[in-house]
C-alpha cells in the first residue's frame, strides 16, 4: 500500500481566491492511502517545498500529490524537491488546480468540488505510479550551425569561444546573411558593414568552426547528443583550396546577371563574390548564366586563372557530421511581388521593397550610396514609405506584425533626409510599434528633426503617370483622401519565414507555426528552445527578430548548447514509450504516426510448441522517444504504454472522476 | 463465365495445388446444411477437392480463417495456405498483410471475379419459399424453388455489402479463375444510411443507438469476425487493464461499441461480417460506413475501405491542416 502525502497549493489567492482549499485537503486526507494531506500559501518557495521534505522524511511518503499549478509550470521545481528528500522524482504528480479549476469558474463550492475530484484522479494516478531511471547517453561534443547571418554567427562563435567545434552551414557562398545587405542599422544609425564585418572575419579566422558555404542540411537523424547530419554542397565550380581570391575572373568574364544580393537592382558577373567584403572571399559561378556551362564556349576565367582553381567538372558534394546538437538560424525573407498587385510592386520599377532600398542606401550598393531611383537613376525629391505591406493583413495571410518595420522605415525617413535635404519623405502606418531601448526616441528624432510625414491610413492603389508613380490612401486622423505624386515607393514588406524553412522543419522535425516560423518548446520560458531535444533556435526562424533580439537569442541558444555539452553524458528522460512485447501484435501502425521516427520493427522469437517462430513486434529507440505517446494512442491492443502515463493509470484517473463527488446535478 | 464453370475450374486447381505440395491446405466454401446455404470448408486432402462449391450462397467473407493457419500461428513451415477470394476477401488480405499478420508468401490466392452474393435471409423474406438453388445472370438472380423458378433483380436480393462493392475482383492472385471481363463494380456505397441517422436530432440518434446497444450480448461475435480486429490480444479482454466492465450496463455496452468501431476506424474493408453475424441484429456497418464516410469526406480518401500504406488516421503529417477545428472555431 503506498503512502501518500497531498500538497494543496492556496498560490496566494491564485487558487485560494475561487477554491477552499482547507476543504480540499481535508477531503484528500479520507482517500484511502493517503496518509499525509496539508495546505500552503505558496508550496514552490522554499518553506513550502521543506513542508513536502519533512513530510517525506517524517511520514515516509512514497507518493506525492501537488495540488497547485500547471505541471509546464512547477512539475519540475517539485520532482526536484522530493528527489532531495530522497523520493523517485517520478512518484510526484501534479494536480492541476489553477488554470484548469480556479482559474477558469467563478463558483466557489462548484470549483471546490471540481478541485477535489482533481486531487481524487491524480491520486488514484500516483497510486499506479512506479518509480523511474533515467537512461544514461553519451553524447557527441560538436555543434551545428544552419545558417549564417548575424545570429548563426553569433552563435557559433559563443560556441566556439566555450571551446566546442562547430560546423556552420550556409547555403550562399559568402556568411553575413542579411544583415550584409542593410546599409546603416537603428536606432543609433552605425553602419552595418563596420559591425558586421569583422565579425564575419572572426568566424572564418576561427579555428574551432568550420564552415560548409553554398550546403544545406538535407537529412538528419539520431537524437540530443548524437545527431547524424547530411550536408549537401552545391557546386561553385571553382577549387576553393587553390583559389588565391584575386577575382580577376570576376574582372574578365563577360556574362553579366542582375545581383540577387541587390535585390535585381545592380549586376554582376556570372563568376565572383555577392559583395567585396564576402567571406569566405572566394567566387563561385552562377552556372545558369555561365557561357561555359550553358553553351561550351567561353571558359576565359578557366584559361586566366593564376592557379588553375576554375573546375567546371566540380560536382555536388554530400557528407555526414556527427553533433550532438544543432542551432537553427536561418533567418527571414520578405514577402514577395505577387503578394502586392495594388501596390504595382513588380509592375513598376519605382516601386521597390525596403530590402532594396537599403541596397540603395548602401555605399557598397548599386549606386554607391546615392538615392536614385531605379526607373531613370534620377534622385527622388518625394517618396512614400508603405508600412504594414503584407503584415497585419490576415487577407494576406500575414496576421502578424512583422515588428521591425515601423523602427527601419523610420531609419529610411532619416536616411533620406540626410542624403536628400530638399526632399519629403511620406510614411503610411497604422499604428507606430516602437518598444526598445532608444526606438520611441528615433522615430521621434525622425518625425521633429529630419521631416519625416506620418500619415495613418492605408493605401488603396499605387499607378504611374505621367512618369510619377501616384499613390492614394487616406489620412484616418484627418478624415480625407490622400493622393501623393511620388518619385519612389517603398513597401515595408512583411517578413516571412526562409524559402525552405517548411522543409528544413521537417528535417528537423521540429513544428512550425501556421505561418511557417519554427514554434519555441514554450513561448516565454524556453524561447530558443523547440520540442525536439537538442535543437534550438536563434533569431528569425522563430519570428519577426531585430538585430539586438536575434544576437540575444542567438547567444541564448549558444548558451544551451554549451549547457548540455558540460555534461560527458547525457540522463534521458524515463517518461517514455514501452512496447510490452507479448501483448503486441506487430501491426506497426505506432512507426508512421511518432513524430520522431523512434520506432523500429524488431523480430521477436517465440516458442510455438515445440517449435521456433518469428513474428514482428515494435521496439522504442530511447534516444529518439520525447514521450508523446501518440504511439499509445495508436495502439489498439495496449501493448504500447507512455511510462508515468500507463492505460492502467489514465483509465483510473478516469474512474476516480467518474464519482464525480462534486458534480453538479 | 458462370459461376458453375468456374467452381468445376477451382475444383481442378485446388487438386493439382494440394497434389503437388503447392499449398498445405485451401479454405473455400462446401455444402451447408440446406441447399440455399454455403459454408466455409478446410481441405488438406486432394481428394476432398470435390466437396468445394462455388455457387450465389458464397457471401461469406473467408479471409480470417487463415490467420488460424498462418505458420506463426501453427509453428509450421513456410508453406503457402490456399483461399478462394472474392474482392471482399482481397480487401481482407489486404487488410491482415498492412496489419502485418500475415505475409504475402503464407497464402496463395484463387481469387474470381465477383458479381455478387445472395442474401439468404432476403430471399427468405421475399419469396417465403424453400429455395434449393440460384443462378446469376446479367441484373437478375434465378431460383429454384419448390413451386417452380422465381426471377428476382439483384437490388432486391444480393447481400447488403455486394450492393455496396465497388472492387468485385481481387487483387494480387495467383490464379484468377474464369475471364475477367466485366469487373466494373457491382454496387456502390451510397451512405445512404448514415444520412439517414444523421437526420435525426441527438437525441434520437442517441435513443436510435441505445435500443441496439441495449440487445447486445456481448458475444464477441462481431470481433471474432472482423478481419481489421485481429490483434493478437484484444484489449478489451486485457487482464491487467480493464477497458471494459463485464456487466451488460448501457454504459460499458457504448464502450464496447465505440471502442470497436474507432478501432476499425479507417480499417474496415466494409465486408459487412460483423453484421452478418451478430445473433441481436445491430446495425454495426451503420457505425462503420459513419467513420468511412467521415475519413472520405474530412480527408479526401475516395476509397476509405481500401488498406494503403499510409492511413490517414494512421500517420504523423505536420501539414495537417486540421481544417475541420478552424471551422468549427468559424460557427
Amino acid at each position: 500500500m503506498r503512502r501518500i502525502g497531498v500538497f494543496v497549493c492556496s498560490c496566494g489567492l491564485n487558487i485560494a481566491g475561487r477554491v477552499d482549499v482547507q476543504k480540499v485537503t481535508d477531503a484528500a486526507a479520507g482517500i484511502p492511502g493517503v496518509v499525509h494531506s496539508e495546505n500552503y500559501k505558496y508550496m514552490c518557495s522554499e518553506p513550502g517545498q521543506n513542508l513536502i521534505a519533512d513530510a517525506i522524511r517524517q511520514k515516509r511518503l512514497d507518493g506525492l500529490v501537488v495540488a497547485a499549478c500547471s505541471p509546464a509550470m512547477h512539475e519540475l521545481t517539485f520532482r526536484s524537491a522530493a528527489k532531495l528528500a530522497g523520493l523517485n522524482p517520478y512518484m510526484v504528480q501534479m494536480a492541476n488546480i489553477r488554470e484548469h479549476c480556479s482559474w477558469v469558474h467563478r463558483d466557489e463550492e462548484q470549483a471546490t468540488a471540481k478541485a477535489t475530484d482533481i486531487v481524487r484522479a491524480a491520486v488514484e494516478k500516483v497510486r499506479r505510479d512506479q518509480p523511474l531511471e533515467p537512461t544514461r547517453i553519451p553524447l557527441t561534443k560538436k555543434a551545428l550551425v544552419i545558417g549564417g547571418g548575424i545570429a548563426g554567427m553569433q552563435s557559433a562563435l559563443d560556441i566556439a569561444d566555450a571551446g566546442y567545434d562547430v560546423v556552420l552551414v550556409e547555403k550562399d557562398a559568402t556568411i553575413g546573411g542579411r544583415m550584409a545587405q542593410l546599409s546603416e542599422t537603428f536606432p543609433t544609425l552605425d553602419c552595418a558593414s563596420c559591425i558586421l564585418t569583422p565579425k564575419m572575419a572572426e568566424v572564418a579566422r576561427h579555428p574551432r568552426i568550420q564552415l560548409a558555404m553554398c550546403s544545406r542540411v538535407t537529412q538528419v537523424a539520431g537524437y540530443v547528443g548524437n545527431f547524424t547530419v547530411q550536408i549537401t554542397q552545391a557546386p561553385t565550380y571553382v577549387d576553393w583550396e587553390k583559389c588565391i581570391g584575386c577575382m580577376d575572373c570576376q574582372e574578365r568574364c563577360p556574362s553579366r546577371l542582375p545581383s540577387e544580393f541587390d535585390r535585381g537592382l545592380g549586376k554582376r558577373k556570372a563568376i565572383g563574390v555577392d559583395f567585396p567584403q564576402a567571406v569566405p572571399n572566394r567566387p563561385v559561378i552562377k552556372a545558369d548564366h555561365c557561357l561555359y556551362l550553358q553553351k561550351g564556349r567561353c571558359g576565359i576565367c578557366e584559361k586566366i586563372c593564376p592557379v588553375e582553381a576554375v573546375d567546371f567538372q566540380q560536382q555536388e558534394k554530400v557528407w555526414e557530421e556527427e553533433v550532438g546538437a544543432i542551432i537553427v538560424a536561418t533567418g527571414f525573407d520578405v514577402l514577395g511581388a505577387e503578394a502586392f498587385a495594388e501596390y504595382g510592386y513588380g509592375q513598376y520599377p519605382d516601386v521597390i521593397d525596403s530590402l532594396a532600398y537599403e541596397r540603395l542606401n548602401s555605399s557598397s550598393g548599386p549606386t554607391e550610396g546615392v538615392i536614385r531611383r531605379p526607373s531613370d537613376g534620377e534622385i527622388p525629391k518625394e517618396v512614400v514609405f508603405i508600412q504594414c505591406a503584407g503584415s497585419r493583413d490576415p487577407d494576406k495571410g500575414k496576421a502578424y506584425c512583422s515588428k521591425i518595420c515601423c523602427m527601419y522605415t523610420a531609419k529610411h525617413a532619416t536616411l533620406y533626409r540626410h542624403k536628400v535635404p530638399d526632399g519629403q519623405a511620406y510614411i503610411f502606418y497604422m499604428d507606430i510599434r516602437a518598444g526598445g531601448k532608444g526606438y520611441e526616441e528615433f522615430v521621434q528624432r525622425a518625425v521633429e528633426q529630419d521631416g519625416a510625414l506620418y500619415l495613418r491610413g492605408r493605401v488603396s492603389r499605387v499607378y504611374e503617370e505621367d512618369g510619377k508613380i501616384v499613390v492614394k490612401g487616406v489620412d484616418t486622423l484627418a478624415g480625407e483622401n490622400i493622393e501623393i505624386a511620388a518619385d519612389l515607393v517603398v513597401l515595408a514588406s512583411a517578413v516571412t519565414p526562409r524559402t525552405g524553412a517548411r522543409e528544413l522543419a521537417q528535417v528537423l522535425k521540429v513544428p512550425a507555426d501556421q505561418d511557417g516560423f519554427y514554434n519555441e518548446a514554450h513561448p516565454k520560458l524556453r524561447p530558443v528552445e523547440t520540442v525536439t531535444a537538442g535543437v534550438y533556435l536563434a533569431g528569425a526562424v522563430a519570428g519577426p527578430r531585430d538585430i539586438p533580439e536575434a544576437v540575444a537569442n542567438a547567444s541564448g541558444a549558444a548558451a544551451k548548447v554549451a549547457v548540455l555539452f558540460s555534461n560527458d553524458e547525457l540522463e534521458n528522460e524515463p517518461l517514455i514509450a514501452a512496447v510490452d512485447e507479448s501483448k503486441c501484435s506487430g501491426c506497426l501502425w505506432c512507426v508512421p504516426v511518432c513524430p520522431f521516427d523512434a520506432i523500429e520493427e524488431k523480430e521477436l522469437i517465440e516458442r510455438v510448441g515445440s517449435k521456433e517462430v518469428t513474428r514482428p513486434v515494435a521496439t522504442v529507440n530511447a534516444g529518439l522517444c520525447q514521450g508523446c505517446g501518440a504511439c499509445s494512442v495508436a495502439c489498439r491492443d495496449g501493448a504500447m504504454n507512455l511510462k508515468g502515463f500507463t492505460n492502467e493509470q489514465i483509465l483510473a484517473e478516469v474512474e476516480a472522476l467518474c464519482l464525480m463527488t462534486g458534480s453538479p446535478e | 463465365m458462370s459461376l458453375k464453370n468456374m467452381e468445376n475450374q477451382l475444383i481442378a486447381e485446388v487438386k493439382e495445388l494440394l497434389e503437388s505440395g503447392k499449398v498445405r491446405g485451401f479454405v473455400g466454401f462446401g455444402r451447408g446444411y440446406g441447399m440455399a446455404e454455403s459454408v466455409p470448408v478446410f481441405i488438406t486432402d486432394a481428394l476432398d477437392a470435390e466437396k468445394l462449391v462455388l455457387d450465389p450462397f458464397c457471401g461469406m467473407t473467408i479471409a480470417k480463417y487463415v490467420l488460424e493457419r498462418t505458420p506463426q500461428a501453427v509453428g509450421q513451415t513456410r508453406r503457402p495456405l490456399g483461399i478462394l477470394a472474392k474482392g471482399c476477401d482481397g480487401l481482407a488480405l489486404a487488410r491482415l498483410m498492412r496489419d502485418r499478420r500475415l505475409q504475402p508468401d503464407d497464402v496463395y490466392v484463387v481469387g474470381f471475379n465477383c458479381r455478387g452474393m445472395v442474401d439468404a435471409k432476403k430471399v427468405r423474406a421475399r419469396l417465403g419459399l424453400k429455395v434449393s438453388g440460384a443462378r446469376l445472370e446479367g441484373d437478375q438472380v434465378h431460383f429454384e424453388t419448390a413451386e417452380g423458378p422465381v426471377t428476382l433483380s439483384k437490388d432486391e436480393c444480393l447481400l447488403d455489402k455486394c450492393l455496396a462493392c465497388e472492387n468485385p475482383l481481387p487483387e494480387d492472385c495467383q490464379v484468377l479463375l474464369g475471364d475477367d471481363q466485366d469487373t466494373g463494380p457491382v454496387g456502390h456505397r451510397d451512405y445512404a444510411g448514415v444520412a439517414n441517422l444523421e437526420a435525426l436530432s441527438p437525441d434520437e440518434r442517441y435513443r436510435f443507438w441505445t435500443r441496439q446497444f441495449e440487445r447486445c450480448l456481448r458475444c464477441f461475435a462481431c470481433r471474432n469476425v472482423c478481419s481489421a480486429c485481429n490483434c493478437i490480444t484484444c484489449s478489451l479482454e486485457d487482464r491487467e487493464v480493464e477497458w471494459l466492465g463485464k456487466d451488460t450496463q448501457l454504459s460499458e455496452q457504448f464502450m464496447f461499441h465505440f471502442t470497436r468501431a474507432y478501432h476499425v476506424a479507417g480499417r474496415c474493408v466494409g465486408c459487412g461480417e460483423c453484421e452478418r453475424v451478430c445473433p441481436v441484429e445491430i446495425p454495426l456497418m451503420l457505425l462503420n460506413e459513419k467513420l468511412m464516410r467521415d475519413i472520405r469526406d474530412l480527408f479526401g480518401v475516395c476509397d476509405p475501405h481500401v488498406p494503403r500504406e499510409t492511413e490517414p488516421l494512421g500517420e504523423f503529417n505536420p501539414e495537417d491542416p486540421e481544417g475541420w477545428r478552424e471551422e468549427d472555431e468559424r460557427a
